[in-house]
């Protein structure tokens, strides 16, 4: 049953992957695109904007979207919390702070194309490891110490970028809200590299160790009697969780609710195990990037509207209806 | 595989392997091994005392502290210079709204957290905030020039649909424990309403004013304002006094308590009931304050344990003092500009419970009170 849900999803993955590269301010007919994509065809101009533009910027906010939405899965494995994202372990906070200070400090550095990534890179991990190091106990993280932690540590930051951006000029007010908004206009293709390299480890790590991870929902005495270290574990799930959700942001700005949603979503659609959730979270949020993205280049006229907003336009529906039709798992 | 307390089992269908269970219901009668190596909760008497001192303190501080130079006399006195005029014109009513808005969003973070049994629950995640910024941006949007208190009521209108289609989700959803079903209705219903107020806020470029009504302030709080919200925040503090005992009884899972005679479906809607008119009627007056509803349980968990009958009123003095004195502060760091008292209360308010969660480790207040992991 899940399976079938899984292969489902990657068909509609796939189908959300061509409607990128048809879809857009220039018209190409379904035809054209496959010449375009297979090497024939003559006409320079389409596999210019097929092979060129659409390809790599809808490969890439598929990308994102299954970086975030892992990094969503392991959050919520090692914080045993259904409300937990990847933001909560300082990832996003932290970057926005590191992205709005070197606005504020080297206002021209907007222009550079790996500036920002590599503050948001950086900052995402500072914060992590001073939540890690706040969250620390005897025996390794304590899962609770994690989220509350997380929580004042977030608070803290937020404050911090309010009270920076309300005393900055509009310039830097805006592009802290353009980065916050999460847009893959300006995503470099270079960064791609990163997030792929941190999903091709992750995820397969994950997928493997999946029923270790379906054990430590159990809660604290259960994985430690089946063997479970459970020190190590939070670690590897910590360090995942950041590495991904920061190189998601490097790429695509703080894109907020893929990785709280997208679980909750293929939770719905392919049940709770992990061997099969975590596959299914990647395509869940891989489609809704992408299909974000897509609709922003094409829903307003001349200005793309960013794609992070578009993730709630269209995720938060798309849960509602989940969770309002008869569901046939439990949902937890 | 349920997690079986010493008080009691958790009441519902045992989750599948890998399945995110909630935080598992807390025990009436704690194991004595469970809390080992912990200090007992103090009684909260001392606390409530202190808390009501301190309120006083912060009080005449938040009438005394700002621009300008004025004595307590003034307040009393009938004379109608600007003196007196501002001291009860401007800043009484704020003190005033200030600890009735900062012990009513406390309360109504206590509520849900304890209905929902998650740490991570807060009034902004069943809809109150992003119903009302919805509202404030619609408002924005048709009538740029609106006054304040229309702004208000939008923001209340909004918060009332947000918690409405949060609550009649979470009523639909089948096979859920309860309290999750709430929360992950009001992540469905807040994504949403927030997709069409930062769509509204792009297109229409009300960027700065949501901004600075987001952030938080008691600025615009006047009298008219307070009176019109009275009996809002009267009724959801009555109801969440009566609440107190039926939460803590509904902690021990649905089945349990149904068992004991309680009504767990009643006791969850007057719960969000609570929650809509104490959030909803502080965010339309000062605007969404975060920390509030989120933190502030907590602290007041550490202080004095689990029982909502203790931790429901220590919550209220500790959100009234909190916000009373984030405002004075804000209007003193960089007179005569004001500071967003959110920001504030964020900062030092998360430092706080920073500290506190070193010093007696989360074990003392979460939910669930399980081990040391």
């Amino acid at each position: 049953m899940a399976e079938r849900r899984l292969r489902w999803l990657l068909a509609v993955v796939v189908a959300v992957l061509g409607a990128g590269l048809l879809l857009g301010s220039v018209a190409v007919s379904p035809l054209d695109a496959l010449a375009a994509l297979v090497g024939l065809g003559d006409d320079h101009e389409t596999r210019a904007i097929v092979l060129g533009l659409r390809l790599p910027r809808t490969l890439l906010a598929m990308l994102v979207g299954a970086a975030l939405a892992v990094a969503g899965v392991l959050t919520q494995v090692l914080t045993r919390n259904p409300l937990a994202e990847p933001g909560l372990l300082g990832a996003s906070s932290g970057a926005g702070l590191a992205v709005l200070l070197l606005l504020t400090w080297f206002p021209w550095s907007a222009a550079s194309p790996m500036a920002l990534p590599a503050a948001s890179i950086g900052g995402a991990l500072a914060a992590a490891a001073v939540i890690a190091l706040l969250a620390r106990r005897q025996r390794g993280l304590s899962t609770l110490d994690l989220v509350l932690v997380g929580l004042a540590v977030n608070m803290l930051f937020g404050a911090a970028m309010s009270l920076v951006a309300l005393s900055m000029p509009g310039l830097v007010h805006r592009a802290l809200q353009a980065w916050l908004a999460g847009s893959l206009s300006n995503a470099d293709p270079v960064l791609a590299i990163a997030c792929a390299a941190s999903l091709a480890v992750v995820l397969p790590a994950a997928c493997f160790g999946a029923r270790t991870l379906d054990v430590h929902l159990l809660g604290e005495e259960v994985p430690v009697a089946l063997g479970v270290r459970l020190p190590r574990l939070r670690l590897w799930l910590m360090a995942g969780a950041v590495l991904l959700a920061g190189s998601a942001y490097a790429v695509a700005g703080g894109m907020p609710f893929v990785g709280l949603v997208a679980p909750h979503v293929a939770r719905r659609l392919v049940g709770p195990r992990h061997a099969q959730l975590l596959p299914g979270s990647a395509l869940v949020g891989a489609c809704l990037v992408a299909c974000a993205d897509t609709l922003g280049r094409v829903v307003t006229a001349r200005v793309e509207t960013p794609a992070g907003i578009l993730v709630a336009v269209l995720g938060g529906p798309w849960f509602l209806w989940l969770l309002l039709r008869a569901g046939r798992r439990a949902v937890a | 595989m349920s997690r079986s307390g010493p008080g009691g089992s958790n009441g519902h269908e045992p989750p599948e392997p890998g399945a995110l269970a909630p935080d598992a219901a807390l025990p009436l009668f704690p194991h004595p091994d469970a809390r080992r190596g912990v200090a007992p909760p103090r009684r909260p008497w001392p606390i409530v005392g202190v808390g009501l001192l301190a309120l006083l303190l912060a009080a005449l501080l938040g009438l005394v502290v700002g621009p300008g130079e004025w004595s307590l006399s003034a307040l009393l006195s009938p004379a109608d210079d600007y003196a007196a005029l501002v001291l009860r014109e401007v800043r009484a009513p704020r003190v005033v709204v200030g600890v009735v808005a900062g012990a009513a969003f406390a309360v109504a973070g206590c509520v849900l957290q304890s209905m929902s049994r998650n740490a991570l629950a807060a009034p902004s995640l069943v809809g109150v905030q992003p119903g009302a910024s919805l509202g404030v941006v619609c408002g924005l949007t048709v009538l740029p020039d609106a006054s304040q208190a229309t702004l208000a009521q939008l923001a209340f209108a909004g918060a009332a649909l947000g918690v409405g289609a949060t609550f009649a989700i979470a009523a639909t959803v089948r096979r859920a424990p309860r309290g999750l079903a709430l929360l992950l209705a009001g992540m469905a219903v807040g994504m949403t309403l927030g997709a069409l107020s930062t769509w509204l806020v792009l297109s229409q470029s009300i960027g700065r004013d949501l901004l600075m009504w987001q952030a938080g302030s008691l600025a615009h709080a006047r009298w008219p304002v307070l009176a019109a919200m009275a009996p809002v925040w009267g009724v959801g503090f009555v109801l969440a006094a009566l609440l107190a005992a039926p939460l803590r009884v509904l902690a021990l899972g649905d089945d349990a308590a149904r068992s004991l005679g309680g009504r767990p479906l009643l006791v969850r809607a007057l719960g969000t009931l609570v929650v809509l008119l104490l959030a909803g009627a502080t965010v339309a007056v000062v605007g969404p304050l975060s920390f509030l509803g989120l933190l502030v349980p907590h602290m007041a968990r550490a202080l004095v344990g689990l029982d909502e009958r203790k931790v429901l009123p220590v919550a209220a003095l500790l959100g009234a003092v909190l916000l009373v004195l984030a405002d004075a502060a804000a209007r003193s760091f960089q007179p005569p500009r004001e500071t967003p008292v959110g920001v504030l209360l964020m900062a030092a308010g998360a430092t706080f419970f920073l500290l506190q969660l070193r010093r007696r480790g989360a074990r003392r207040f979460s939910l669930s009170g399980g081990g040391d992991g």
